[in-house]
């Protein structure tokens, strides 16, 4: 019975390496959708003169390129610099807020329930619902800060936040900190939780004050996994949309244009396609040169923890 | 039940040698136990009889007929994980008739072998309590009930005590060992336990950086250990080494004492390291002759109430001696030891292989 | 043991040994004054993180005229912006569409990414792939935009649920994969590995050991990719732009420069449009929290 039924099995089971790929279909048709064609498709475009009714009109070469990093496109230069100084900026604040946070939060007794759902809050609005709520809040007529400001005299006329530099930019650093910061706070805290509450009362028992408790223990067994949430920001950072379109819409002038937006204006605005896939080239490569040191050294601080 | 044949078996894995040239026959209803210290290859090698790895080159075989492109699925083997692996989501009595559903046997058969199993394991009360529910002996009795109801052609155990208490695990073994002979299966068993292989098991293999380096019954491994570090692992406490060097025809050790080597015995390296277990040395020297005896300090006393374990120095070495009379040394007294010849073990300092004495010399040797 | 605490700070047991100083002492007080500034700043901040949620609620009770004074509170409350929004904005329509659309998208990305997680992790082959989606979230959703326009053009699925659905769909499976891959490995393989040797083939394995016990896990990332997919605003505004499909976020940014809708009709829609998702944060807050910090601490 035994010999019988060894060889039902043998017959019946399909392969490692079969199921594996059977089971990893869909993901490779996902990639070729949304990863491989659009890149090679992108690519081709940027070759071209293209309208968004119709694609592929002429092959021009590089004309696009030498416009673009040629002095031609007075725009989207400045958006790639303008992006990255918002994306460093804001992950940079969200991590220092968002570690604080997460620190009181080790410390907390009570109400933690209670706080982590307004800390979900921010983390799941849409971030167009953001920007409008923002808006409001910001706008000078009606707009709750301008009101408080001028009700307690602080200010004389109201200011247009959002309709002035620099004020516009902060505005949507503003409102993106608002949003992510929680986030941060979750992820760092979740860090911290890794270190081992032993490891954390025996410093305690020597005597360690807290802030020392903080950067002589927490900060460098969980250094690693913080650099890996700021990274992750950053990257998030970059693709910023929905804040400039709700709030500024680039700008005054092009003040907030960062490269995202430009480069939807590009194509859907001023229906250039072929200009706007150029500029979505230089954004992507722009965007890989500056985080793939990042990315290659979270893995190997991660290595270096594990 | 099936005989396990592995036939020059290499596995390497991101460039490391994790297997090198096992050549391993396990007969039917034998058990069969693999030794070695964590990272040997000991449960690689039972992963990969299992089919869970896979293999560079070699040849694995059941009862003669290979199996290596054999998934696990197919191989009819059992196998009890040292974490148990029981499905947390399944009532005990799934967990035990999962196997017998995959290969479709009718629900009558599945029910009788559940209960000739739970009979044996005492699992009757437990068959309908989540695995969560279950002490750690509980857990480890169903994950052998699980393997038993497969009736598989072979056993296979990763590490099955270590995650009991030493009590539980003593009776387990027992338990364990019963089981196998009553049903005549065949196992291969893992552990860093050497005590544990040597109760259990009819052969054992030991292992060292992805090598066999000596299969033997318990009392072979035990009286003739065929390297230094098979001496050293099998025994407790370790073997004690004592360099020496030949010089004419005797050995002399550090600490004084001279062995005479057997007639006719020219060849051979110079410097040697002689073994000498903890349990063949004296402090009751009155019969030992005075050319095996060392000079020693007592270091230190371990009293372990039926014995005691008495570390001393002699001429630069620190020795293990197990004592069993009542009166102990203080420290820091110079005492005698003493040593009988016929159960001292030789090894090539160089090369660390056992020189002496050999197999064939047991009858004398006792 | 007595433990005596001495004037001196000392902590003394009954021996006469010291066994604290004053240094452990301080440290405890310091733990109970740190607490409390913890405390009051937690409260400061939740209410910073509160203020433009409040803020929206306290306009949708303000009539024209009262909002443009920018004050917090106001005197005569009115519901009017409440059934008035309903009526200028086809509210319940879009934030149906979006509800639709999301849920169903993550259903869709957890039948791509979940068997793909279990191929790489478990069955050791491919996780190249799973590397290549991870890196494809690195780049900017811009990117795809326009190639993804044609292509939805071409195969006549703009403007339609399936479209959209199968957009958000594969968009989200980089989060999901990664999510699934911190829940994956929480489970022990020998489990799956136990169940091989029983004689289950590897996808039955994956069907009735793996993912019953992910479920957790795959609630949670499920959540989190609805979420995404319902906030999404960028491939919307272009994809889904007819009033048939359009979802929230559209319909939102729509109605912002629109001069008929007033801010508190506004502060209604955002406040009904947010409230799908609060509901689900609220319910299944734990989950969703598990879920987010699932891929990042191992």
């Amino acid at each position: 019975m035994t010999d019988k039924l060894f060889l039902k099995g043998r017959a019946g089971t399909v392969s490692r390496g079969a199921t594996a790929w059977l089971m990893l279909l869909p993901l490779a048709a996902a990639l070729v959708l949304f990863a491989v064609f659009p890149s090679i498709y992108v690519a081709a475009l940027s070759f071209t003169k293209s309208t968004l009714g119709q694609p592929f009109r002429s092959w021009i070469g590089w004309a696009n390129y030498y416009w673009l990093l040629g002095g031609g496109d007075r725009v989207f230069v400045p958006s790639l610099l303008r992006a990255t100084i918002f994306a460093v900026v804001v992950s940079m604040v969200e991590l220092a807020l968002g570690l604080a946070l997460a620190v009181r939060l080790t410390s907390l007794r009570r109400g933690g329930r209670l706080l982590r759902s307004v800390l979900l809050l921010p983390l799941m609005t849409p971030p167009v619902l953001v920007g409008v709520a923002w808006k409001l809040l910001l706008a000078p007529g009606g707009g709750l800060i301008n009101g408080e400001l001028l009700s307690l005299g602080l200010i004389a006329e109201p200011v247009s936040f959002l309709g002035t530099t620099p004020w516009a930019l902060m505005s949507i650093m503003v409102a993106d900190v608002w949003q992510w910061t929680p986030f941060v706070a979750l992820l760092a805290y979740a860090a911290l939780r890794q270190v081992p509450d032993d490891v954390v009362e025996a410093a305690w028992l020597d005597g360690a004050p807290p802030a020392a408790v903080f950067w002589k223990i927490q900060l460098p067994l969980t250094a690693h996994l913080l650099f890996a949430i700021f990274v992750l920001r950053l990257i998030m950072a970059f693709k910023i949309f929905d804040l400039v379109y709700i709030l500024t819409f680039g700008g005054p002038g092009n003040a907030t244009d960062m490269s995202g937006f430009t480069i939807w204006r590009t194509g859907l605005r001023e229906f250039d396609v072929g200009r706007a896939a150029a500029q979505t080239v230089v954004f992507a490569v722009f965007v890989s040169v500056l985080l793939t040191p990042l990315l290659w050294l979270e893995r190997r601080t991660e290595d270096h923890a594990a | 039940m099936a005989r396990i044949e592995l036939t020059g078996l290499n596995k390497d894995f991101a460039g490391r040698q994790v297997l090198s040239d096992i050549n391993l026959s396990i007969a039917e209803g034998e058990f069969l136990a693999l030794v070695g210290p964590s990272g040997c290859g000991k449960s690689t090698l039972l992963r990969v009889i299992a089919g869970l790895e896979p293999i560079s080159s070699g040849s694995v075989a059941f009862d003669g007929e290979p199996v290596d492109t054999l998934p696990p699925q197919a191989r009819n083997i059992a196998m009890v994980f040292q974490s148990y692996a029981l499905y947390p989501h399944m009532k005990v009595r799934d967990n035990l008739a999962f196997g017998l559903k995959q290969h479709g046997l009718p629900r009558s058969e599945r029910d009788r072998r559940i209960a000739v199993a739970a009979q044996a394991l005492e699992l009757e009360p437990l068959l309908d309590r989540y695995p969560r529910a279950l002490s750690g002996g509980q857990r480890q009795r169903v994950a052998l009930g699980r393997a038993m109801v497969r009736e598989p052609r072979a056993f296979l155990l990763d590490e099955p005590l270590s995650n009991l208490d030493a009590q539980l695990r003593v009776s387990t073994r027992l338990e364990i060992r019963t089981l196998q002979k009553r049903l005549g299966m065949t196992m291969i068993y893992t552990t860093h336990d050497q005590v544990e292989a040597i109760t259990l098991a009819d052969r054992i293999a030991v292992m060292s950086a992805g090598r066999i380096v000596q299969v033997a019954t318990p009392l072979d491994l035990y009286d003739f250990p065929a390297n230094r570090f098979v001496a050293g692992f099998i025994g407790s406490p370790a073997m004690n080494f004592i360099p020496g060097t030949r010089r004419a025809d005797a050995i002399h050790t550090a600490g004084g004492a001279v062995i005479g080597l057997p007639e006719g015995d020219v060849d051979g390296p110079d410097d040697i390291v002689v073994g000498l277990r903890p349990e063949h040395l004296t402090l009751d020297i009155d019969s030992v002759p005075a050319a095996h005896r060392l000079d020693a300090t007592v270091r230190h006393v371990e009293n372990l109430g039926s014995e005691a374990e008495i570390y001393v120095e002699a001429g630069g070495t620190r020795l293990c001696l197990r004592h069993f009379g009542r009166r102990l040394p203080d420290i820091g007294t110079q005492v005698r030891i003493g040593f009988d010849p016929a159960r001292l073990h030789l090894f090539d300092a160089r090369s660390n292989e056992r020189i002496g004495p050999r197999h064939d010399t047991r009858v004398n040797a006792s | 043991m007595t433990i005596d605490i001495g004037l001196d700070g000392k902590v003394v047991s009954e021996k006469g040994q010291v066994v604290a100083t004053e240094r452990t002492h301080r440290a405890a007080s310091w733990l109970g004054l740190g607490r409390m500034i913890s405390a009051l700043l937690i409260a400061l901040y939740a209410a910073f993180l509160l203020l433009p949620i409040a803020f929206l609620v306290s306009l949708t009770f303000k009539t024209r005229d009262e909002v443009l004074l920018g004050r917090f509170l106001t005197d005569k409350p009115t519901l009017e912006n409440w059934w008035k929004a309903f009526q200028v904005i086809h509210l319940t329509d879009y934030v149906w569409h979006s509800v639709v659309i999301a849920s169903l998208s993550a259903v869709v990305t957890l039948i791509v990414a979940a068997p793909a997680t279990y191929a790489a992790v478990r069955l050791r082959h491919g996780a190249f792939l799973g590397s290549l989606a991870l890196s494809s979230y690195v780049a900017p959703p811009v990117v795809a935009l326009l190639p993804l326009f044609f292509l939805m053009r071409w195969l006549g699925l703009l403007n339609s649920f399936p479209g959209m659905i199968l957009l958000y769909g594969i968009m989200n499976v980089p989060v999901a994969y990664w999510l699934l891959l911190g829940f994956l490995r929480k489970i022990p393989s020998a489990l799956d590995e136990a169940a091989w040797i029983d004689g289950a083939g590897f996808f039955k394995t994956f069907l009735v050991i793996d993912l019953p016990l992910l479920a957790p896990g795959l609630v949670a990332t499920g959540l989190i990719c609805l979420i995404l997919a319902y906030n999404e605003f960028l491939f919307a505004s272009l994809f889904a732009q007819d009033d048939s499909v359009r979802g929230l976020t559209v319909a939102i940014s729509l109605f912002q420069g629109d001069r008929f809708v007033n801010f508190g009709q506004m502060a209604v829609a955002s406040l009904v449009g947010i409230a799908p998702i609060y509901v689900i944060a609220l319910l299944f807050q734990d989950r969703l929290i598990g879920g987010l910090t699932a891929g990042s601490v191992k």
